[in-house]
């Protein structure tokens, strides 16, 4: 297996990239590789949404994210996590959010993949904002 | 003997208090309750449903504030992913 230079925590104003998370996870796990995209979606309430915009409280997310990403390890027994989230101004075609995980086995893969979002939606203290024609306003937090 | 506690606030909490951070002034130790009561004094208008963070973890009710100097925060409810 070969190491990754790529941060297995990240918080982004760059657009983040699904092939590097893709490859490191690959590079570094065989067996079952599960990776989720989360990207905006375009209409509130039948207005368009422009874009998204992310603030974070940015130590405490990553120490959040971190604990997030040992859990997980411990929790599904995974080979390799990478949690990477993007802030500032996301447009329609970005990525939001980006998880990358890879373990022996397919169902600790997947099962992880959905508790590591569960928990970043419940936990990570960052918020988002939805561009609309008419300015924009936070989001209320959503399961 | 007041002293002056600096409180970080994002997302909602931050539009109810006029910017990125305020000040509390208070009689040490506090409790987080204690806080969050006359956190509602200053911004009667803040809605209440926000955690408290001290040095980047979360807080409960019961925690007893202090030292001036640590960093305390406002954490509505997240919306990330």
């Amino acid at each position: 297996m070969q190491r990754s230079t790529l941060p297995n925590i990240l918080l982004s104003i760059e657009p983040l990239d699904l092939a590097a998370v893709e490859q490191a996870v690959r590079s570094q796990s065989k067996g079952a590789h599960v990776f989720f995209s989360g990207t905006p979606r375009d209409k509130r309430d039948q207005e368009e949404v422009r874009a998204l915009i992310f603030d974070a409280y940015e130590p405490m997310a990553m120490q959040e994210l971190t604990k997030i990403q040992l859990r997980a390890i411990e929790v599904f027994g995974l080979d390799v996590i990478y949690i990477h989230h993007r802030l500032g101004k996301c447009f329609m075609q970005e990525h939001a959010v980006l998880v990358g995980v890879g373990a022996p086995h397919r169902r600790n893969a997947f099962e992880a993949c959905m508790w590591i979002m569960d928990e970043l939606k419940s936990t990570v203290p960052i918020w988002k904002k939805e561009v609309l024609t008419n300015g924009s306003f936070y989001v209320t937090a959503h399961p | 003997m007041e002293h002056s506690l600096n409180i970080l606030a994002f997302g909602q909490a931050s539009l109810f208090c006029g910017g990125s951070s305020f000040v509390i002034n208070a009689a040490l130790p506090i409790t987080v309750d204690e806080l969050r009561c006359l956190i509602h004094k200053k911004f009667p208008m803040m809605p209440t449903n926000y955690m408290v963070a001290i040095q980047l973890e979360y807080a409960s009710n019961d925690q007893i504030i202090g030292d001036s100097n640590c960093e305390i925060a406002i954490i509505p409810p997240v919306s990330g992913g």
